[in-house]
């Protein structure tokens, strides 16, 4: 499988050699590859929106190397192409909606690719569809919910036709329904167009729905693993102040207690089977 | 109520109007503005009214949306018509206290509210019948060839889309630190000019941090779009004389011309 | 001592094509002391109804009381009943101006006349009652702030008015489980603490449950259901209704009962269940 993202060795200083220098990111060893869901999860200041920031080169590494689709992010030449390669998707709804109308703030990227006028129409069409917007095509941004504005962004980076989506906390700002939207025209992206997914949230009933998740803290990868392997980390998921699936807690808890239950509890589903069995 | 305001509002349509190329639009607002200013006679305010109530009717857009769109600016109207009642030399038929309003200042009153009217009318009816950014592309192709002077047509016409993009979210979030400040005890209604003034930092402060917020925000996400100024972009929809133009091209002209042979031989 | 709503309704926009009516003839009456919830999706009218309660929004029709004074008729005994009612609004962290931490939590007690003496007491207890150490932080600039610390300065801000009725529109939004714990930590503890009344408006059930003694629950501008959280989770088709989940613990522990456990499904931490299943596996034999 094609290594989409490859980080090495990546170092993230701010302010380097400033009085107020703050390594945000060291010593980062990750790959991510193409058509997978990578789900990044850590408490707020462990540096995982500052790692995002470097798939698609906003961030140039101070230290190691970030390689998209084999090309370095620090050359200056292929920028661009980087950018078309990995599409982003940042949290706060609003400030990421360009134009005055849907269809327009679709187009915005493919426009500044110097697509031909046509092709641009049918991409924003094709984009609209994928999002399941297109009947607000014709609609005023800002009377649109926070979960619509997101999936407008989400069809804008379509629109350019990116191979990956790295979405921010796509969700921090949104109320529960517009989670669930967002959170299902990403799992959908990802199963229909086989889009590669890098998703950072501290929602855990999203980061359960990847196919790998990473966990970081104070700016490194402390670990990574499948939800399950994850998830069933209560205590240590628990003291890096993240939340764990219920059914999770409720088992870790039983178990402390000397009830034999399997290892591997994540679901309520699983739960229920496993204590009836435990009889 | 801040939504009540239809003027520079779009109004999605299909009509023979939308359809026109909006920089032959732009060409025909500011001919017909200059008609507005050149016409003096019954017959030339007829046609020209006749003219923007036929134009109206093309549109498709509501009555009410246009005459809405003058509310905003009846005070100017009013004003006017105060100033041309009271100060235009000539026959007076009434006197209010020591001012004298005179027949001849009634008729000036109402040509210039006309003329006024029609203004708005117009003015209203280009952007009833034309996207913001479809405006913005217009202007900016009009204003390329001044780019040879050092005018930075795309950036402007990009700040003006922005702007049109966030008027009415920061509309919302103005209201939004008001109640949030009055909820301290922060008073925006009463008080003397300088404490009014003073009061409004509380308000301003915030909305301004936001602002330079959401520019910053903004800029990192239409770089992440590949925004790099107006270089070799394209647009999706690509500005086409078409057959109406055409069409509104003779139109025009015919209209013009009329107006002009009224004018010259004095009717 | 109580709020009262009474037929209260209000509509956006009367009489233009665009109105709508947010909330329909509201009876209610909120106590001292209470800690009420007020759960329901998007557009239910949780705020529409919640900016009525100080004042913001006058209703159409019916009528507002606190402390039984009318909040809309002339007089200082208005403005009084107004001022025991304080509101924190969501991203409460956006309304901070001032130049300093401590010139900004003070700028609620200024505005209500407080004198000079008062305020730096109550800017004070209120900064203690945030976390943040009022020498390090009172000189500091509110922008310099990570965004938790500016959402704590915000916060104080509105306790520093010391009001007996306190609203909160969904104070966790936007902040990681950390941060979320730490807010609520500190609404039970103001709650036990200075009885002050406390009125949260929530998507989540789940921080709902575990801290309010009473939810309302709003549903197309009106209330659907009042009542203790037990009672209320109990009608489970008249909450899907609403758009609004059950609790995951009730939802894990109706999942067990299913299969076969004998276990009070209305039970609302998670200790407790576990404590309940625990008890249950020991009685019972089979599935």
């Amino acid at each position: 499988m094609n290594q989409l993202i490859k980080v090495e060795n990546l170092q993230y200083i701010y302010n380097e050699n400033m009085a107020n220098e703050f390594v945000a990111l060291h010593d980062i060893n990750l790959t991510i590859h193409e058509g997978e869901f990578v789900a990044i999860i850590g408490t707020n200041g462990s540096g995982k929106s500052t790692l995002a920031k470097h798939f698609n080169a906003l961030l140039l590494p101070t230290g190691g190397s970030c390689k998209i689709d084999g090309i370095e992010t620090n050359s200056i030449d292929k920028l661009w192409a980087i950018r078309q390669k990995v599409g982003m998707v940042f949290q706060n709804p609003d400030n990421q909606i360009v134009a005055t109308l849907v269809e327009e703030d679709i187009a915005f990227g493919p426009e500044n690719l110097g697509v031909p006028s046509d092709e641009i129409k049918t991409r924003v069409d094709q984009a609209l569809k994928a999002v399941g917007m297109e009947e607000y095509r014709k609609h005023a941004p800002h009377l649109l919910s926070g979960g619509q504005k997101q999936r407008v962004a989400i069809a804008g980076a379509l629109a350019m036709q990116t191979k990956c989506l790295v979405l921010d906390e796509p969700t921090a700002m949104l109320d529960p329904q517009g989670r669930l939207e967002v959170l299902e025209t990403v799992k959908n992206l990802h199963k229909e167009l086989g889009i590669t997914i890098v998703y950072i949230t501290h929602f855990m009933e999203e980061a359960v729905e990847a196919d790998r998740v990473v966990v970081m803290k104070n700016g490194s990868v402390l670990d990574q693993g499948t939800p399950r392997a994850i998830f069933t980390q209560v205590k240590k998921l628990k003291e890096l102040g993240l939340d764990v699936p219920l059914a999770a807690q409720v088992a870790y808890q039983l178990r402390n207690a000397g009830i034999k239950l399997p290892a591997d509890i994540i679901t309520d589903e699983e739960l229920a089977v496993a204590l009836c069995q435990s009889f | 109520m801040l939504t009540d305001i239809t003027i520079g509002q779009y109004f999605p349509g299909n009509s023979l109007v939308h359809r026109l190329d909006p920089r032959m639009k732009i060409m025909y607002l500011l001919l017909l503005i200059t008609a507005i200013f050149i016409v003096n006679t019954p017959m030339t305010y007829s046609l020209i009214c006749f003219f923007t109530l036929f134009t109206i009717l093309l549109s498709k857009v509501p009555m009410l949306m246009v005459i809405k769109s003058i509310k905003p600016l009846w005070w100017i109207i009013v004003f006017t018509v105060l100033i041309h009642i009271f100060t235009t030399p000539g026959e007076t038929i009434a006197k209010v206290w020591i001012l004298s309003i005179t027949q001849e200042g009634v008729q000036q009153a109402a040509l210039m509210s006309i003329r006024l009217i029609l203004l708005i009318v117009l003015s209203s009816l280009l952007t009833f019948t034309t996207s913001p950014i479809t405006l913005t592309d217009a202007l900016e192709k009009l204003l390329t060839p001044f780019k040879k002077f050092g005018l930075p047509a795309h950036e402007l016409a990009m700040m003006m889309t922005i702007a049109l993009r966030f008027i009415p979210t920061l509309l919302e979030e103005t209201e939004r630190i008001m109640k949030a400040q009055e909820a301290r005890g922060a008073d925006f209604s009463s008080g003397s000019i300088v404490k009014r003034v003073k009061g409004m930092i509380p308000l301003l402060v915030p909305l301004f941090i936001s602002a330079f917020r959401r520019a910053d925000d903004l800029a990192v996400a239409m770089e992440a779009r590949c925004y790099r100024g107006g270089e070799n972009r394209t647009r999706m929809k690509v500005l086409r004389i078409t057959s109406v133009d055409y069409k509104a091209m003779f139109v025009m002209a015919v209209f013009l011309v009329g107006l002009f042979m009224l004018k010259v031989y004095g009717l | 001592m109580s709020i009262i709503l009474k037929n209260a309704t209000y509509t956006y926009m009367a009489n233009t094509p665009f109105e709508r009516t947010a909330i329909k003839d509201i009876n209610l009456e909120i106590g001292e002391g209470e800690f009420v919830a007020i759960i329901g999706h998007t557009g239910s009218g949780k705020s529409t109804l919640v900016q009525h309660l100080n004042g913001l929004l006058k209703p159409n029709q019916g009528m507002v009381m606190v402390n039984g004074v009318d909040l809309h008729q002339k007089g200082e005994a208005a403005k009084m009943a107004k001022r025991s009612v304080g509101m924190v609004f969501q991203y409460p962290e956006h309304q901070l101006f001032e130049e300093t931490v401590y010139a900004d939590i003070a700028f609620g007690p200024r505005n209500l006349g407080v004198p000079e003496e008062e305020v730096d007491k109550r800017v004070r207890r209120a900064m203690e009652f945030v976390h943040l150490d009022f020498a390090v932080y009172q000189d500091r600039s509110p922008f310099q702030l990570s965004g938790g610390q500016m959402r704590r300065v915000a916060i104080a801000g509105v306790v520093a008015l010391q009001p007996q009725y306190l609203i909160l529109d969904e104070p966790a939004a936007g902040l990681d489980p950390c941060g979320r714990d730490d807010i609520f930590t500190k609404l039970i503890e103001l709650h036990k603490k200075t009885e002050t009344t406390i009125i949260l408006v929530s998507h989540n059930m789940d921080d709902v449950a575990k801290m309010a003694n009473r939810l309302i629950v709003m549903h197309e501008g009106q209330i659907s259901l009042d009542g203790s959280p037990k009672e209320i989770f109990k009608h489970t088709e008249k909450l899907k209704a609403a758009g609004v989940d059950v609790p995951q613990v009730t939802a894990l522990l109706s999942r067990l009962k299913v299969a076969g456990l004998d276990i009070d499904e209305h039970i609302l931490t998670v200790d407790d269940a576990v404590k309940s299943i625990i008890a249950s596996l020991r009685r019972k034999k089979s599935c």
